[in-house]
């Protein structure tokens, strides 16, 4: 459904461009939920924004790669363009869902803005369409809550009314930046259950970004784990929770907190993160690798096949143990 | 010693503008210290046969209706823009930071200080400076300090601004937080944080105050007519200005000059005395 | 309360008075918190957003005026103290905030604010002690000292939340309130932080005060938990029996919705526990009834004492 192929963001500024994410692919399938991990900082968010088209193409572009919606290509329609070519079909929410809403707007009016945006004007009774939607987040009291404004819901609320809005163009592609990381952990587990039940109803497929493992294992069908820009390994959640084979995957697994094992000392990934400007040629995470070779400080690392569905971007996939 | 001057110099490599009004500024600051040197006229000679004549090889600038040289009161006349200049500036600083910074810290008495600035902002900065002057009487130091309260309440307000934002902030908890007193939080966390809005601030007001300045003595209020400023170049002679107009160009073009290139020095001192704007090419480029 | 307890909280209120649509509120963002610390040892605070964790820190060295409630720390109540001796106190019991990057004043050089206590308190000798200590310190939290000369600016993440924390190291305190230390940091800085902390309060026998609002973390490094709910604590008890059996509805449906990294432990439909209730308006009876599953009769007209159930594990609950 929808198809991203190599790629490839660039800070544009300079005089040689700056590789933000580079050849990141991946294929997102009806009904289908695929969670992208990754640190602060590694790209997730450039992604998204290059798939709906909403990156600041004079600083920040995509210099390769393609994004398909259905075969269509779409990688350099401007999003109007996209709505006039009958293409919308991606929506997004972001992670704070106070500023993405007016706060002098009524969310009632907000989300038939964006009704009519998509039904360009011509369309019979909005307001009870914007019922429905609120009904479908499980907005108690629908009907009233339209005439509430931001700042009278909870945080909570608010999301729920930020992912009616995405729904209001019927997408097929839901894209959730980190919706749920300003939101308690009741919440979240309230937000997550409604993505996973929309996802179900509406046959929508669903780009999860986040930087928690927790949320991913509760939700994806599939997992990208992405680092410095680029996807190092790709699998079904329960397979990448079993045996991940990147050592990166690998080390972000042995530092998450363990309450049922508190003698054992966390083992954190040594060093950190390299920035885009520092990442040379071969593997990014090689630095801070203990199974680096020579081999893995040059060249491009390609995709080594683990098993079915599974992938990574490593020369040196750990065994079967975890 | 070379090193630091090197420091202080590097943001304009980067900023060419910047540059431009460095050289603008060195320029109007020799001309003021030696103005005798720099023209063989006399600013104050009148030459009435050579009335109103265009720039000449002689008479770059042309002269003026009493056939004064232009050239010379131009740079005699950045004399009296330097003492104006930074007068204002001077008075607005030592007085608008204290109130601004104390009224923060001290809320109760602040508040009122801070109504009273408002209340004096509520003036047009003309009228207010036109008022002080009836009450303090006409002359060069009665237009620096009615200028320079002008611009009191607006430094006050500014970096009351800055400061109640800076209290708020965590670095400023965070001292309070291991006995920090008011004074501590004021020396090393406030004030040094208001240098950068300050200083464009600062040059903001500079520039104003030349135009101020410009103005009290276009109505006669300010410097005593034989004395050569650009205000009052301008102000005698705007009957002219049809029949010459580079007795208005030229000192208006100062003005206007003076003022613009204070602002540029003052973006490139900004980015000399914040650390992060200091290292902004580095951190653009990503390096730690 | 035993022999080793270094710091000792009983009934602290501390209450916000808010205009809110032209009324006025009493928010009582601490109600009644009673707990107890002892030397090395780690409490964890944690709940949900605006339930008083971090006000009961700033409450602790008066960085926010308590109502009411006694502050025991090495004999005095800090609550009656004022001026010297206020500031004295607060050399010892000292905070490490949430956001590295804010809580660092961007002008001043790391050194100046590792030493910052120590100038405020003119405690070196001379420049030569004065940059020693900073160097010990930056040492002690695992940063070299050459980066006594840099601005927060240059430095990652994770290593100013480092400096945070050398900060508050100098001169050694007794009690470090830790707010949310790690929440703006990745799982990978995280895992360093964590692990320093757990370090140093061995090496340096603190006692901690750890306040997040991720339970996990918290279950991870805490010899103590307590769980905080409207401003009450509900429950407070060793971490490990918090964990495997919470006694609470609060802390059962908490420890519940943790999204568990195990796609084979996935949390069921149904979990709802709907919104929190308004802080302004409190309803009598127990501030937990409306999102209760037990919730019944006494719930809802007389507010719950918290009370020992077991060993050392105490809750607040009708239901128990
Ligand atoms: N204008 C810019 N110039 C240079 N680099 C930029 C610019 N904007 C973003 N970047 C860099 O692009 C990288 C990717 O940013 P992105 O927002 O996609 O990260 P992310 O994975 O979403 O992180 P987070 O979890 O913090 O949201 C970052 O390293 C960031 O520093
Ligand atoms: N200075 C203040 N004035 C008025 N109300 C305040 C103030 N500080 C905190 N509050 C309120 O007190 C309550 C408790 O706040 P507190 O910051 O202690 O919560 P918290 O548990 O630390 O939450 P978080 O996890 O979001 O940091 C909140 O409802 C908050 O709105
Ligand atoms: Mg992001
Ligand atoms: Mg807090």
């Amino acid at each position: 459904m929808l198809s991203v192929q190599d790629l490839t963001v660039s800070v544009i500024t300079g005089k040689t461009p700056l590789d933000i994410t580079r050849n990141v692919s991946f294929e997102l399938n009806k009904g289908e939920i695929l969670g992208v991990v990754g640190e602060s900082g590694c790209g997730k968010s450039m992604t998204a924004l290059a798939i709906m088209g909403l990156l600041p193409k004079t600083t920040i572009a995509v210099r390769s790669g393609r994004v398909l919606l259905d075969d269509q290509e779409i990688t350099h329609l401007e999003p109007h363009q996209r709505v006039d070519a009958g293409l919308s079909g991606i929506s997004m929410i972001f992670q704070e869902p106070m500023t993405s809403l007016n706060p002098v707007m009524q969310i009632g009016d907000q989300i038939i803005e964006a009704l009519l945006v998509h039904d360009r004007g011509n369309m019979r009774a909005p307001a009870a369409r914007a019922k429905k939607l609120l009904d479908l987040v499980h907005i108690p009291d629908a009907a009233m809550q339209l005439k509430a404004y931001p700042h009278e819901l909870s945080g909570g609320m608010r999301q729920r009314v930020m992912i009616a809005i995405a729904l209001a163009c019927n997408p097929q592609v839901l894209i959730a930046d980190e919706p749920t990381t300003a939101l308690d952990v009741t919440i979240q587990a309230e937000i997550l259950s409604l993505l996973k039940e929309l996802c179900e109803e509406l046959s929508m497929a669903v780009l999860f970004i986040t930087h928690n493992l927790g949320v991913v294992a509760q939700l994806a069908d599939r997992v990208s784990v992405m680092y410095a820009g680029q996807i190092v390994e790709t699998a079904s959640v329960e397979v990448l929770f079993e045996h991940p084979v990147h050592p990166y995957t690998h080390g972000l697994f042995s530092c998450l907190p363990d309450p049922t094992k508190r003698s054992e000392p966390l083992q954190p990934i040594p060093g950190q993160a390299p920035l885009i400007t520092e990442i040379t040629d071969g593997c990014a995470f090689a630095p801070r690798c203990k199974f680096k070779t020579s081999a893995c400080l040059s060249g491009s690392i390609d995709w080594t096949g683990i098993s079915n569905g599974h992938k990574t971007r490593c020369h040196h996939p750990l065994k079967e143990q975890k | 010693m070379m090193e630091t001057l090197a420091s202080w110099l590097e943001p304009f490599q980067k900023r060419r503008l910047s540059l431009f009004g460095l050289c603008v500024l060195i320029l109007v600051i020799l001309s003021a210290a030696f103005a005798p040197f720099l023209s063989s006229f006399d600013p104050l000679a009148m030459d009435p046969i050579n009335r109103l004549l265009s720039p000449t090889a002689t008479h770059w600038f042309g002269t003026d209706h009493f056939g004064r040289d232009t050239f010379t009161r131009i740079v005699y006349g950045s004399r009296m823009a330097l003492l104006i200049g930074t007068g204002v500036v001077g008075f607005a600083l030592l007085t608008g930071v204290p109130i601004g910074v104390l009224s923060v810290l001290f809320p109760r008495v602040g508040n009122l200080m801070m109504r009273a600035v408002d209340l004096l902002m509520a003036f047009p900065a003309m009228l207010m400076a036109l008022g002080l002057i009836v009450i303090l009487g006409q002359g060069v130091t009665n237009a620096i300090l009615a200028l320079g309260v002008v611009y009191l309440t607006r430094t006050a307000r500014l970096t009351y601004s800055v400061s109640l934002r800076l209290k708020a902030e965590t670095f400023v908890e965070a001292g309070r937080s291991m006995g920090a007193r008011t004074w501590w939080i004021a020396s090393r966390h406030i004030v040094p944080n208001l240098v950068s809005p300050l200083l464009v601030q600062a040059s903001f007001v500079f520039a104003f105050a030349q135009l101020g300045a410009a103005s009290l003595d276009f109505l006669g209020l300010g410097a005593p007519p034989d004395i050569p400023s650009w205000g009052n170049m301008l102000a005698e002679s705007r009957i002219y200005i049809t029949r010459a107009p580079w007795l208005l160009f030229f000192p208006g073009m100062m003005i206007v000059l003076t003022a613009f290139s204070l602002n540029l020095v003052g973006d490139a001192l900004r980015d000399r005395l914040d650390p992060r704007y200091r290292d902004e090419q580095l951190s653009k480029t990503g390096k730690p | 309360m035993s022999s080793e307890t270094i710091l000792d909280v009983a009934g602290l209120r501390t209450t916000f008075h808010v205009k809110r649509a032209n009324k006025k509120y009493a928010l009582k963002a601490v109600d009644n918190v009673s707990f107890h610390l002892d030397k090395g040892e780690i409490l964890g605070f944690v709940g949900e957003t605006g339930c008083g964790k971090t006000t009961v820190g700033r409450s602790i060295i008066k960085l926010t005026k308590p109502e009411g409630g006694v502050v025991t720390f090495g004999g005095n109540n800090i609550l009656n103290l004022t001026g010297r001796r206020l500031r004295e106190v607060r050399l010892k019991v000292r905070m490490v905030f949430q956001d590295p990057y804010a809580s660092l004043n961007p002008r001043r050089r790391i050194a100046d604010s590792v030493a910052e206590a120590g100038d405020i308190h003119k405690l070196f000798n001379s420049p030569q002690d004065r940059l020693k200590q900073i160097a010990e310190t930056l040492k002690r939290v695992g940063l070299d000292p050459s980066f006594a000369d840099r601005f927060p600016h240059e430095l990652s993440g994770g290593q100013r939340q480092r400096v945070g924390i050398a900060r508050a190291l100098l001169p050694i305190p007794g009690i470090i309130i830790a707010d949310e230390p790690v929440s703006a940091l990745d799982v990978s800085i995280q895992a360093q932080i964590l692990n320093l902390l757990l370090d140093l309060r061995k090496r340096l026998n603190l006692a901690i005060i750890f306040i997040s609002h991720d339970l996990s973390v918290v279950g991870q490094i805490c010899d103590r938990i307590a769980v905080m709910y409207l401003g009450r604590v509900v429950e407070i008890g060793e971490a490990e029996e918090l964990f495997n059996r919470p006694l609470h509805p609060y802390t059962q449906a908490l420890i519940h919705a943790v999204p568990k990294p195990n796609p084979r432990l996935r949390i069921g439909k149904g979990m709802a526990l709907g919104e929190p209730p308004s802080r302004f308006e409190l309803k009598p009876g127990c501030t937990y009834a409306d999102r209760c599953p037990l919730a019944e009769g006494v719930c809802l007209t007389d507010v719950p004492e918290i009370k020992t159930v077991k060993n050392a594990q105490m809750a607040a609950c009708h239901k128990l």
